[in-house]
This record gives structure tokens, sequence and C-alpha cells, in this order.
């Protein structure tokens, strides 16, 4: 199991006794390798709902499906602890090598019902050396998750998050690309030179994940982010700003003008030096 | 037989025509009609346009040449190469990206850098008073000896009338040898007041900051500069006071300074941007800089190679500059010191 998303983010780079604790409301868990996400993920769930965690709450998406349910009507596998309200945690599977498509569901018999595990295409990213962890589990690296989120959003989109942040209705891209410039920014924060590997780092990981891809992302890579900064889109960037200072950055008290010349950096500095590997 | 066009110069049997962000059909035709004519005239010689900073679309360009390809005699238009540069600081990987050899690409490269200083020379904000002023601090700090005034001339870009009035008005602080070279008998402290506020006045240095959480250290800074570094940069401010004088205190320093000379002094904003994307222009005034750009207009820099390849040292007069712009008047009479008594041990020849 590998932890991905916003908490990975906060243990790689927030002291667990830091003054201002970082929010984030889900913990994502990235099953990993495909061929066994199914069993890992049967076994955990079945023994955190035996042990009293229950389905998280809501009007959709709440109760286990039955055999005869449709794939595409299964709840994914969102848990919340006994007595908690706050938080919970979801089940991820890795993606199969032949998956296509960005995102993909595959069926989970439980004991307790059925569920889907989703598996994004480019989560495939976040496997890859993982970092270990005092508690024993291990983390995502913050460049394959910002690489991840890149890929993803070749350009801007319009679907929405299921969930409120901070208690607005935000882009799933601008959440994303969002993310991406809080992990460059917390990782610059913590060594500057450091950040420099990511572009290489970066097309090793296409390179030996999707030889037969790779080239062509590598050239067209951070277009999405590339949107995200320029002024005909300002209201996504002010999303993204808007999850990153109630997220991740809340310690920071990052600007909008300071974020978008972080997002310039990020262009210049990562982004840039990425496509000139192809040319 | 016509006259040469102003911008145009030839290295070896290339002749080579600069055009400054072309942004209309017009600025491309004139460019080609002037360097065809002067072919006509030098059967011999080949032509080279170069589009610096180009705004026309690959699609106009392209119309265009093959409009004037069918103008044009075939042989003529043959004889005619067209290079776009982009916006950007090292002109001789620009020209070998464009396909020239590496020898071709250097020579071209020098001569490009030799028109715009000329041409930089003759827009100078900056008066002639003042550069020969400039010019004079720095043979004297740098221990250059005297100057004739044709050499003045020469490093500064002006005339023979502007040079011998601006001597005429240092008349007290120089020493005119018999030879009729000259040369500064102090360091005129008086003057150099005069100068700083009128260098103050004019605002000509460029500062730029950075959002407080993106802060990064002046050597940061450096170590980015260094990347992209080319003839026409040099480290100023505190970090070249500390090459003058290895004794110099380096507490305090918050920004880095550096001085620009030739195509640079077109495309400052770009610069910043190149070596930290995240600065933003401020106003002169502004109180803790990141950046500190400084435009050099003289047609010689005097900047002091550094150790390592294409790494330059801003020259003394730049250095002090940037010094009382950062408020280290201390430091500055010290480094004044350090020159007067031969401390600053790294001066050319010394």
């Amino acid at each position: 199991m590998i932890i991905i998303g916003s908490l990975a983010a906060a243990v790689r780079f927030f002291p667990s006794d830091d003054a201002e604790p970082v929010r984030t409301k889900d913990i994502d868990c990235l099953l990993s390798p495909h061929l066994r996400a199914q069993g890992a993920g049967r076994r955990t769930a079945e023994a955190l709902l035996a042990q009293g965690w229950q389905m998280r709450p809501g009007p959709d998406w709440s109760r286990p499906g039955q055999a005869e349910t449709p794939i595409d009507q299964l709840p994914v596998v969102r848990l919340v602890p006994p007595g908690e309200d706050q938080w919970f945690l979801e089940l991820l599977s890795s993606p199969d090598q032949r998956q296509m498509t960005g995102r993909q569901f595959h069926r989970l018999e439980t004991e307790f019902g059925h569920f889907a595990l989703c598996s994004f295409r480019f989560l495939a990213l976040a496997e890859l050396d993982p970092l270990a962890t005092e508690s024993g589990l291990k983390i995502a690296r913050p460049e394959m998750m910002a690489l991840a989120n890149l890929l993803h959003h070749p350009q801007l989109g319009t679907e929405t998050m299921s969930g409120l942040i901070a208690g607005r209705r935000i882009r799933r891209s601008s959440k994303d690309l969002g993310r991406v410039l809080a992990l460059a920014f917390l990782a610059s924060q913590e060594n500057e030179q450091l950040i420099e590997s990511w572009p290489e780092r970066w097309v090793d990981a296409l390179r030996s994940t999707f030889p037969e891809e790779c080239e062509s992302w590598i050239t067209s890579i951070g277009g999405g982010l590339e949107q995200l900064l320029q002024g005909a889109h300002a209201e996504d960037l002010e999303e993204a700003h808007h999850t990153c200072v109630t997220g991740l950055l809340a310690g920071h008290r990052l600007s909008l003008p300071a974020f978008q010349a972080l997002g310039r950096r990020v262009m210049n500095e990562l982004i840039e030096p990425t496509r000139r590997q192809i040319r | 037989m016509r006259n040469s066009p102003s911008n145009l110069a030839t290295w070896q049997e290339l002749a080579v025509l600069p055009v400054l962000k072309p942004h209309a059909a017009r600025d491309l035709r004139a460019g080609l009609m002037e360097l065809a004519a002067w072919l006509a005239d030098h059967p011999e010689q080949r032509g080279l346009l170069v589009l610096l900073g180009n705004r026309l679309s690959t699609q106009r360009l392209e119309e265009e040449l093959f409009s004037a390809g069918k103008v044009m005699r075939p042989s003529l238009f043959a004889r005619i190469q067209v290079l776009e540069l982009p916006d950007q600081c090292s002109l001789q990987a620009a020209l070998e990206q464009a396909g020239l050899a590496r020898e071709e690409a250097m020579g071209v490269g020098e001569v490009l850098r030799k028109l715009f200083t000329r041409k930089s020379a003759g827009r100078s904000p900056r008066s002639a008073h003042d550069l020969v002023f400039e010019h004079l601090v720095n043979g004297y700090l740098l221990r250059l000896g005297p100057m004739t005034t044709e050499s003045i001339m020469s490093a500064t870009g002006f005339s023979y009338p502007p040079v011998a009035e601006a001597l005429g008005k240092m008349a007290v602080s120089i020493q005119r040898h018999s030879d009729r070279r000259v040369e500064l008998k102090h360091f005129p402290r008086q003057e150099w007041s005069r100068y700083v506020s009128v260098y103050e006045r004019g605002q000509f240095c460029r500062k730029f900051t950075v959002a407080p959480e993106l802060a990064r250290s002046p050597e940061s800074l450096l170590r980015r500069m260094q990347k992209i570094m080319t003839a026409e940069m040099a480290v100023s401010g505190t970090h070249a006071a500390q090459y003058y004088d290895s004794g110099f205190d380096l507490v305090g320093s918050s920004r880095l300074d550096i001085c620009i000379s030739g195509s640079l002094l077109e495309a400052i904003p770009q610069l910043a941007r190149q070596i930290d994307s995240a600065l933003e222009p401020a106003p002169s005034n502004v109180g803790n800089p990141a950046l500190v750009i400084w435009p050099v207009h003289r047609a010689e820099t005097l900047f002091q190679a550094g150790s390592e390849p294409r790494f330059c040292w801003a020259d003394p007069v730049s250095c002090l500059l940037a010094l009382h712009d950062a408020r280290l008047e201390a430091q500055v009479a010290e480094l004044i010191q350090a020159f007067e008594q031969g401390r600053a041990a790294k001066l050319s020849g010394g």
C-alpha cells in the first residue's frame, strides 16, 4: 500500500509536530502492484468494515452494491473510522500496464458487498520507488505525484470535485494542477537544488513506465498548467490558489500574485527543461 | 556604388544586416532590399539578414520570402540567408542553432555585438560627461595609466567634441601628460557625488522584487545567472566588491547586482525573468530588491574576466554605484580605499 495525495505530501514535507497541521480530508491508498490490488483491497476493506468503519455517509454511494449492480453504479471504497466524520480513507488500485483510459473501475467483491476499485492510468508513476516512512507505510514521491497530475490534465477541464474544498465547488483540473505548484513549492523550500533534478526524473519515469507514448507526452507536458497561468483562465487559477492556501500551503500565506509567480517558475524551471529533453 | 546601410557589417565574405523586432512585412522587405542592393555591388559576398526577436508569423515570413524570391534575380536571392533569432542572451548559441557553423557563428555573433554596442552608444541616455567620467575613474581604480583622447572616444562611443568638452569640465582632477594623454590625479570625490546624484535622478537601473515566500538568496540568483552568462553580462555589487577586495565585508548582502551591455540593453525584463521567472519589475525606490540590473552604455565595458569561462565581474564604477544604491556608504569608502592602497589585488595587471 502506498499513500498518495495530500497526506503523502504532508508526511514528506511537514514534521509531525508542525505548529500548523495540514488540513486534509482523505487518505488515498494506492494498492500496488496491480495483480495484487484486488486481494489486498478485499482484505483491507473487510478488515476495516469488521472493525466498525462505515461507508462515508451521504445521499449517494453510501451503500455497497450487489453482484448484479453494474460496475459504474458501485461505490468506491471510502471508509470513515468509528466515531469520526472529518476524514475518510479511500482505496485505489494501481493500473494494469494495458490500461489505456485515464480512469478505470474494477469490481471488488467483499463479504460486505460489492465495491469499485478505481485505477488512474498515470498513478503508475506514483508506484515508482516510493519513500519509506517511520510508520512503515510507504508514500509516493512528490515529483511523481506532480508528474501524474500534469499528465492527467494536458488541458484544463470542466469536471468538478465530488466534495467541497473549504466550502467551494472546485474543478478537478484546478485542484490537481494547484497541487503540482504546491508540491514544487514545498520541495524547493526544503532544497532548492533538489527540485532541479525533477525534469530528468520525470523523463526517466515516463520512458520506463510509458515507453510507447512518452516522447509525445514529454513534448507537450504541462499544457494544462500553461493554460492555468494565462489571463483567460483567471478563475481556474483562483480555484487552484484556494485549494492550496486552504490545504497544503495553509501555513505559507501565499498571495494570488505570488502563486502565479510560482506557476511561472514551475513552467520555466521544470516544464520547459522537461520539454527540451526531446527537442 | 551605394553606401553601406548604417547597421550592416561584414565578417569574412558574409554581410550581416540585423533587423530588430520586425513586426510588419515592411520591416522585412526594407531589410531584404537594403541587403540585396548592397550584395548587388559586392558579388563576392553572401548576405545574412538576422531577424532579432521576430514578431512576424512563420506563414507571413515564408510568404514574404517567396514574394522576394520572385522579384529578385535568382542568383542574388540565392546569396541571401534569413535567420530568425529569438530574444535571448546567448547570441552565439542561437546562431549555431540556426544552422551556422561554430566559427561562422562566433564571427557573426561578434559582428552583431559590435553593431549593438555602436547603436547603444549612439542612443545612450547617459551624457558624454558622465561616460567619460566613468571611464576615467575606472582607469584610475584599475590603474590603466594615462589615456589618449582617441582611446576615451573609442571607450565611450562619443566623438571628439563631447569628449573634449567633458575632459575640460574635469580639468581640476585631471593630469595632462606631455604627450597629451590624460589620467585622474586622485579619486574625484566631489565630482563623484555629483555623478551619483545624476545617476539616481536618471533612474537608469532596473529593480526587481519577488514575493517574500518565493525569495531566493543572492547566491541562488547568481548560480542561475551563471547558466545564461554571456560576455554582455557581469556580476556587480557586493559580490564584485569581494572579488576586488577579498577582505570586503559581505554581511547583509541581500540582493544581486548585475551589469549588462550591448544587445541585452533591449531585453532587461526578459533577462530578469530568465534568471528567475518569479521576479517582478519594481519602482526604482523600492527598499529591498532581489535583483538590480545596471545598463552599461559605454562602448568598452571594462568588465573583468573571472576565473571561470564566460564569467565576468563588473567594472569598479558600476560596482561602487551598486554599493551606493544599497546604502552601503561605508563599504563604498572602504572599496575606494582598497583600490587606492593597492589592496584590490585582482586588478588588471595588478
